[in-house]
């Protein structure tokens, strides 16, 4: 069995509504954007394993690890 | 911009749990990382707290002929006080708080209540409200002049002095006209084509063509080129940044953002520079004693918010003070320039609630985070100089150019890019 892992990079302006360590569930919203109706969603399911700031692009970094 | 799961940049990578293979992917996602691990954020003897709390002195001329406005990116309220608790204690207070004018700032943008630096500098700008991520126009894709710009126009000198790359959100909000923040590239050549007089901070990498191994540039574009074709001195150390003369100067002192350690320039000695040319530059100016224009930026307070780092915060706000204590001292020595500090919007929710932190901060600071994003409240806003009083009360932040302009005589303001 491998493991998978997915980075998934989200404006960092908005409220993150997961911290390392969740457990989330495929589709399951991971930002509050409040306004613009378009909360990006985790695209696998796993456990965050890390959230990092890049000021470059302002966004997080998140690695979502998952057994698959 | 948000990404959602059929975003194209979702990268999906499987392999096998070999120690290794795991470290090189861990290594690409942190390549991207800001670190301060070279920066001792519990080293604030770079600072001299003010010696007084007393508020600087009101003015009683009222010929606003320079204005210095300041951002404190993600600078909150409660920021501000976290840092002038840490250097002060309880009573502390920054330079930023001995402005005598106070007031409050709204900051929300046209597509949602939590700002950008995008939008939120574009309002700062223009005077008029954007989408997040949009730089220098409508959400409409109409651009307006900042009020850099028209200041420019009226034959005032102008500069930006930021601790991020020279093309990041703030600063580009002042000089260039792009529909997404994310093209630094096409914003650095508008800065040096908009023949900005002072251009002071980081992203040397924006400047450099695709031929250059620390480019960051899709191109064969060469920025610098250009600047010193367009008559700019180019200075990317501490000793050139002290030994620049001319009317236009480029100071890039990293490839990438700042460091904010040295042996660059901090964001005081690059404040203090650029004041300095920019009075020299205007006495030159064909119709003499025109004035400047100064934005100056404490860019990296978000950076540190964005990461719940207590001292990270506290030192990136520290070393925004110092550059505002440099704008207020020539202010109170010229008698005519107008300083506005203010923030763009609120980063990390910021609280004082007693507790710890998970950087350890001293306990008595007691601050708990509400979010690693931005906030939506709003934020302080402090002035001093002639035309100050403009600034009190509760005002969006879109008022904040407009009333620069009126000061300054710029009429109409805000108005369309012909």
């Amino acid at each position: 069995m491998k493991p998978s892992r997915t980075i998934l990079r989200v404006d960092a302006t908005y409220h993150l509504k997961v911290q390392v360590g969740d457990e989330v569930r495929c589709g399951q919203k991971m930002q509050e954007v409040p306004d613009m109706g378009d909360s990006p969603i985790a695209p696998i399911s796993g456990t965050i394993e890390s959230i990092r700031f890049d000021p470059t692009d302002h966004e997080f970094i998140l690695v979502i690890t998952s057994a698959s | 911009m948000s990404r959602s799961v059929g975003g194209s940049l979702i990268r999906t990578l499987s392999f096998s749990i070999t120690l290794l293979l795991a470290g090189a992917h861990l290594a690409v996602a942190t390549n991207f990382t800001y670190e301060t691990a070279k920066v001792d954020p519990n080293d604030l003897s770079f600072y001299q707290p003010s010696m007084t709390t007393e508020s600087y002195p009101l003015t009683s001329a009222t010929k606003v002929r320079n204005v210095i406005l300041c951002i404190g990116d993600g600078m909150g309220i409660n920021t501000v006080t976290l840092a002038g608790t840490k250097v002060g204690g309880p009573g502390g207070k920054l330079h930023i708080e001995r402005l005598p004018i106070t007031g409050l700032m709204r900051t929300y943008s046209a597509n949602s209540r939590v700002t950008d630096s995008a939008a939120a500098g574009t309002a700062l700008a223009c005077g008029v409200k954007t989408k997040n991520g949009m730089i220098g126009m409508t959400p409409e894709g109409t651009g307006y002049v900042t009020i850099l710009e028209a200041a420019q126009a009226k034959g005032m000198a102008t500069g930006l002095v930021v601790t991020c790359t020279m093309s990041h959100a703030t600063p580009a909000s002042f000089g260039s006209h792009v529909k997404s923040r994310k093209l630094e590239p096409a914003i650095a050549e508008q800065l040096i084509a908009n023949r900005i007089n002072i251009l002071f901070g980081g992203g040397r990498k924006y400047f450099l063509p695709q031929s250059d191994p620390n480019s960051a540039r899709k191109d064969d574009v060469d920025v610098l080129a250009q600047a010193r074709e367009a008559g700019y001195t180019y200075v990317d150390t501490l000793a050139g940044l002290r030994s620049a003369r001319d009317s236009h100067a480029l100071g890039l002192f990293q490839f990438d953002a700042l460091k904010t350690v040295g042996p660059e320039p901090t964001l005081a000695q690059m404040t203090q520079r650029a004041i300095r040319l920019l009075r020299q530059a205007s006495r030159e100016s064909n119709r003499g004693q025109s004035g400047f224009f100064l934005m100056v930026e404490g860019s990296q307070i978000d950076w540190e918010c964005h990461s719940n780092k207590v001292n990270g915060a506290i030192r990136q706000t520290l070393l925004f003070d110092q550059a505002v204590e440099a704008a207020v001292d020539f202010a109170l020595k010229d008698g005519h320039t107008l300083v506005i500090v203010t923030a763009d919007h609120e980063t990390g929710g910021v609280t004082l609630i007693g507790g710890g932190d998970e950087d350890k901060p001293d306990p008595e600071l007691g601050v708990r985070w509400s979010t690693k994003g931005h906030s939506g409240g709003p934020v302080g806003i402090w002035a001093l100089g002639p035309g100050a009083t403009r600034f009190t009360g509760v005002q969006d932040n879109t008022e904040v150019p407009r009333k620069i302009a009126q000061l300054l005589g710029i009429r109409p303001f805000p108005r369309p890019v012909k």
